[in-house]
């Protein structure tokens, strides 16, 4: 699979480089600002391009700005976000125009290689995956005393919050360690109580999920 | 002035303490009127005139005395007369060279003081000596020496009463200074508690973490060779150790700025902000633009704390933040329609004061018992 990596601090872009290809990754570049990224993915269309929120020259949110422009120059392209804070509205940005895998992580999800290089493929292959930090703000208890959230049980907040992540019914089940028939069964019902219609494909799901969460 | 130059500084050795009656009236704005060419060119004349005629009238006091000094000889060397001859012209030089000297003085004010003192001082010495020639007794020139301290410090207090009494200007700038003294000092209590309280989470937090994560690793690889179960737990607990002090640190940036604030400005910042807690908040903004990053960051407080405030304390059904920009002010403001009686002088709103007026901003509270609570801040932004 072949990976094009923005980071602005040489550390953080070396270590992130020696670790994707130490798991058989093909880095196939390294760069430092927004602009090179978009020249970047141009040039090598690479299956995923993992981003930086801060970048030269004004570090702001150019990362993920130009991470955007690049999607639109080569259309589904997979983009995770790795950064060192978690902020919804970026979330919700990236998944807005959901043409192409996209993932929002913090860095030291990386840590936990497998995780990590699983949430990669996941958004390579055209899913999401989202840190749980987003998902914990964004199902927060009593964020709305009154929504239909407060009619879940603790096990279904568990089940929506692992599928806000972007994971599968196999992930969910393994994560909770149940069956996958429980994890549907549990799925249903909460389709159910928020009045959502069920969707076959994970990614739509996902974004079902995650804009019912939004709208609260 | 002119006036007064040509009739008073002309020597009369007869009439020496004739100036003394009512004082001039004392008109400081036009003697502190910046010199025009005409005063430069008195200047002049008055320097060249006043050596000219000292060395004159010098000379013809000398003769008069040296022709009385003879004539008081030759009549039988009586009663001592010519000293009195002496006296009025050495009254008059002296006056004279007093006046050269003071006509010269550059401020008004003080000019006209000098004049003043100096021909009072010529009444009184020409009154003491009348005293001595006349036998002594009862000392009442006493009451001329009081009556001129007198007359000189009304005029004194008439032309300085300005500086006694300060302006409107003047207290403008007295309210101000004592308003900037005291902001000034809440800002630096605000920011010393706040680095106090940024070093203690470091110290305890973070860095503790860091410092056990070294720990850890040490002591995993120590036991690499004989027993990597071990050292495989002991990368995990530094793993976790350094995961946790990630966290540590993005709370604490956080404290001191949420990233989205720097990343585009107060509006989003705010938006992100009152979409998480569990009270429906309406953000309305208006205006466009950024002001300076500290009164972004004061105003982002200002409703952070009062959202927190309203949510934790107030219950309230509905909270309303507006963002009010104009080219020269913003505004902020949050109300809820809670049960009120927040206190403005506690620690939280307090703060908020502090890092308010240490901007010359406005922070008003309004917290009636059964509410609505609003508070709003202003800031004032360079155009």
């Amino acid at each position: 699979m072949r990976v094009v990596i923005a980071e602005d601090l040489a550390l953080l872009r070396e270590g992130l480089q020696r670790l994707l290809e130490d798991r058989g990754f093909e880095v196939v570049a390294a760069v430092g600002d927004g602009d090179a990224l978009v020249r970047a993915v141009v040039g090598h269309k690479p299956d995923i391009a993992v981003v930086d929120v801060r970048m030269p020259p004004t570090f702001r949110d150019e990362g993920l700005r130009a991470a955007l422009v690049a999607r639109e120059r080569l259309p589904g392209l997979a983009i995770l976000v790795l950064s060192q804070y978690v902020e919804p509205t970026y979330a919700a940005e990236l998944l807005a125009d959901g043409r192409g895998g996209a993932g929002y992580l913090l860095k030291e999800r990386v840590s936990d290689v497998g995780d990590f290089v699983d949430a990669l493929r996941r958004v390579a292959g055209g899913g999401t995956a989202l840190d749980p930090e987003v998902v914990a703000q964004l199902v927060a208890p009593g964020r709305r005393p009154d929504g239909p959230l407060n009619e879940l049980t603790p096990r279904e907040l568990e089940v929506i919050g692992l599928m806000a992540e972007g994971r599968s019914n196999k992930g969910i089940a393994d994560a909770l360690v149940v069956t996958p028939g429980a994890v549907e069964k549990h799925i249903a019902a909460i389709f159910g109580k928020l009045g959502l219609a069920t969707s076959p494909a994970d990614h739509r799901r996902v974004l079902a999920v995650l804009q019912y969460l939004q709208d609260g | 002035m002119r006036q007064a130059v040509t009739t008073m500084s002309v020597p009369a050795p007869t009439v020496p303490a004739a100036p003394v009656g009512p004082a001039p009236a004392v008109p400081t704005g036009a003697v502190d009127a910046p010199r025009a060419p005409w005063a430069r060119r008195w200047r002049t004349r008055i320097q060249a005139w006043s050596a000219r005629t000292l060395v004159l009238n010098g000379a013809v006091a000398g003769g008069a005395v040296a022709i009385c000094l003879f004539l008081w000889a030759v009549t039988g060397a009586g009663t001592f007369w010519p000293g009195w001859v002496g006296f009025g012209f050495a009254l008059a030089l002296g006056l004279q060279l007093a006046l050269a000297r003071i006509l010269l003085v550059e401020d008004g004010r003080v000019r006209w003081l000098l004049l003043t003192a100096a021909f009072l001082a010529a009444d009184c010495v020409l009154n003491v000596a009348l005293w001595a020639g006349s036998g002594m007794g009862t000392f009442w020139p006493i009451w001329i020496v009081l009556g001129s301290l007198v007359w000189l410090t009304v005029q004194a207090i008439v032309a300085y009463h300005d500086r006694l009494l300060p302006s409107d200007d003047h207290r403008g700038l007295l309210l101000r200074i004592e308003q900037l003294t005291r902001t000034r000092a809440g800002a630096v209590d605000a920011e010393a508690s706040e680095l106090n309280r940024i070093e203690r989470d470091l110290h305890d937090g973070a860095q503790a973490r860091l410092v056990s994560m070294t720990m850890s690793l040490g002591l995993a690889r120590e036991h690499l060779d004989d027993d990597p179960e071990r050292a495989r737990a002991l990368i995990d607990e530094a793993r976790d150790q350094a995961r946790l002090a990630i966290g540590e640190l993005r709370d604490l940036a956080r404290g001191i700025a949420p990233p989205i604030l720097l990343d585009r400005g107060l509006e989003a910042a705010v938006l992100a902000l009152t979409g998480r807690g569990p009270i429906p908040v309406n953000v309305h903004t208006s205006g466009g633009g950024r002001a300076t990053e500290p009164v972004e960051r004061a105003a982002y407080f200002v409703v952070a704390e009062a959202v927190a405030n309203a949510t934790k304390h107030g219950a309230p059904t509905a909270v309303e933040v507006e963002v009010r920009r104009k080219p020269e002010l913003l505004v902020v403001r949050v109300r809820d329609d809670g049960r009120g009686g927040a206190d403005p002088a506690g620690s939280g709103l307090g703060g908020l004061r502090q890092r308010t007026e240490a901007l010359d901003g406005e922070l008003v509270v309004a917290s009636p018992a059964g509410g609505p609570t609003v508070v709003e801040a202003r800031f004032p932004c360079a155009s």
